[in-house]
């Protein structure tokens, strides 16, 4: 009964739209100025005008719809990231790059550990804080907001959908978009995910939107070749992942999408190569995206860890200790993975982590707790004791003060 | 003829929403058992459905308010089953020797691995759990619709087991509502074999 509602829903739907489907093809506008440009003299013309409303009886005004009633949800959830300072930046980086159209654009930063971003045709970001964790600079988040801009400027979804409308994939789409288009993924922008996957963009238009997250890289400075070096760092973590045979099925619209990691990074180097001004172009803005991020990469690696791909978190961590910024904190998380996979030699391999973080100065107090509980496993009661009462007086106001000063009562 | 396709329709129609509901009866206001060995005093009448190795209490429906109470996990037990197998596989098992602090970290995670986001854990304390030596801690987190959950577990090993109650209910009314009934209950747990409480 559902489903015959739901397959009379979708035809009225359909009905509906396929009486009133514009054409795509039209004016196009400058991004730099929101006025009309030739796009064949404007790599970065835009299908959209700035603050353009389309009429409600378009597919345009019914796909934005979908995606509002999404972004309705997801918007006051628990997920989103309401860190002042983070809001600033990531939204001053939007408005860096979508210049007349950054009134049309709202950005959420999710807590959400995966790298992904989405961008809905109604002007509603998404910028999950895995991405965050992954890319280290500002030329690399600059190149996935330009990426997802991209996407908006040359109204991918709304082709996507009209693909869609004049294939039998029709049916599929509004059944699943007229059900909530619900997945099991994280938090309430689940449905907007869905959205995201049903509008599912094609290789051309990854290719297109990968021109334009580089041309905005150029137009703005930066060096272009932080994007290729994205999906270089990406590549190294799903291939050990499949090493270790943990590998997941993906969440991410950003990485699910066509054509394959290695093909895009490969065209974003060859693009870089052939910028004539490249060795002008130089600036990645490291200190300021760090001065930003890197007071809250605790919670996102403690999101990470929680996740238990030990092989994808092992290999991040790696690379990040390698760019030597808040070292102590990385050890302690290489240990915590060591501790929590507990292999053969994981515990020897924690308790190693440990004593890094230590040396390398100011790890976070947990680290006392975990350096008791691997002593404990090696049966040295005295230094766990030892562990647990540094670990009261680094945290004295712990909310497991109790149980620690309990476990040390049962050492003694 | 007609009339007997109808009826048959009619009769797909009653299975097939019979097969998307779950189970529920009633639990009485007096003293029962869950499994073999714990048993539990509620105060007023829950509704209750069992699971592998649990059993799952509500008054308001699960997504309001759930109150997990489990039957004595044993190694290799994990604390929610998925239908997901690859993210089963990631459910972290129980092992009889676990410390205090892993078994706080084995139920943060497979929270953690059932989809909830943003977890924290608060008050992590000693306690007595029928008489055994335990511990409570409580806990919040985000559901998959975003909305703030609050919720706790207490529990104690006996034997090679882990006796478990979790409780859990949206942050907005619901959680509060039946908690004093929920401390109350955890209060009355026994562990004892089912025979000598019968």
């Amino acid at each position: 009964m559902i489903a015959v509602r739901q397959i009379g829903c979708a035809i009225a739907v359909l009905g509906m739209l396929g009486g009133c489907v514009t054409t795509q093809s039209g004016p196009t506008y400058s991004v730099s100025t929101g006025k009309p440009t030739a796009a064949a003299d404007d790599k970065l013309a835009a299908t959209l005008k700035p603050g353009a409303k389309p009429a409600l009886n378009t597919d345009d005004a019914g796909l934005r719809m979908m995606y509002d009633k999404a972004e309705g949800k997801f918007k006051t959830s628990g997920n989103v990231v309401r860190d002042p300072e983070i809001n600033r930046y990531v939204s001053g980086l939007v408005c860096k790059v979508a210049g007349p159209y950054c009134a049309d654009i709202r950005v959420y930063v999710i807590r959400a550990p995966y790298f992904n971003a989405t961008m809905g045709p109604n002007g509603a970001m998404q910028v999950w804080t895995g991405l965050l964790l992954r890319t280290r600079n500002e030329a690399q988040l600059m190149a996935v907001l330009g990426h997802e801009i991209g996407h908006y400027l040359r109204q991918h979804s709304l082709e996507r959908m009209r693909t869609a409308v004049n294939t039998s994939n029709a049916l599929a789409f509004f059944q699943l978009a007229t059900a909530g288009a619900g997945v099991g993924i994280v938090g309430a922008m689940g449905s907007l995910v869905a959205l995201a996957q049903l509008t599912a963009y094609s290789r051309d238009q990854e290719r297109e939107a990968d021109r334009f997250g580089h041309l905005f890289l150029v137009k703005h400075g930066y060096d272009p070749r932080e994007a290729a070096r994205i999906w270089g760092q990406l590549i190294e973590e799903q291939d050990a992942e499949k090493e270790e045979g943990e590998e997941e099925e993906t969440r991410s619209v950003f990485l699910a999408s066509h054509p394959l990691p290695d093909e895009r990074r490969d065209t974003l180097w060859e693009l870089a190569d052939e910028v004539e001004v490249r060795e002008k172009l130089t600036k990645i803005n490291e200190e300021v995206y760090n001065a930003v991020f890197l007071p809250h990469r605790r919670m996102f690696l403690r999101d990470e860890l929680n996740l238990r791909r030990f092989a994808r978190f092992e290999t991040l961590l790696e690379m990040l200790i390698e760019d030597g910024k808040q070292v102590a904190e990385l050890h302690y998380f290489r240990g915590e993975l060591y501790r929590l996979r507990n292999d053969v030699g994981d515990v020897e391999r924690a308790e190693k982590e440990y004593e890094l973080a230590v040396e390398a100065g100011d790890p976070p107090g947990e680290i006392h707790r975990s350096m008791g509980q691997i002593h404990q496993k090696l049966g040295k009661m005295d230094a766990a004791k030892g562990a647990f009462q540094r670990y009261l007086k680094a945290k004295p106001n712990a909310e497991d003060v109790d149980i620690i000063r309990h476990i040390i009562g049962k050492l003694s | 003829m007609t009339a007997q396709i109808l009826a048959r329709l009619a009769f797909l129609c009653v299975c097939f929403l019979a097969a998307g509901c779950q189970t529920y009866s009633l639990v009485q206001p007096a003293r029962v058992t869950v499994g073999d060995k714990l048993s539990i005093e509620p105060d007023i009448a829950w509704n209750k459905r069992s699971i592998e190795n649990a059993e799952i209490w509500t008054v308001d429906g699960e997504a309001l308010q759930a109150l997990h109470l489990y039957k004595g996990l044993e190694d290799g037990d994990t604390l929610f089953v998925l239908t997901n197998s690859e993210k089963q596989e990631k459910m972290p098992q129980y092992s009889k020797t676990m410390s205090l602090l892993e078994l706080r970290e084995f139920i943060e995670a497979s929270i953690v691995q059932s989809g909830f986001t943003n977890l924290k854990s608060l008050k992590f304390k000693p306690t007595k759990f029928a008489d055994k030596d335990g511990f409570r801690f409580e806990f919040t987190f985000s559901n998959t619709n975003g909305l703030r959950e609050l919720g706790f577990a207490a529990g104690a090993q006996s034997g090679d087991r882990l006796y478990l109650v979790l409780y859990r209910g949206a942050k907005l009314h619901y959680y509060g509502k039946y908690l004093k009934n929920v401390e109350d209950m955890i209060r009355s747990v026994q562990l004892a074999w089912a025979s000598a409480i019968l």
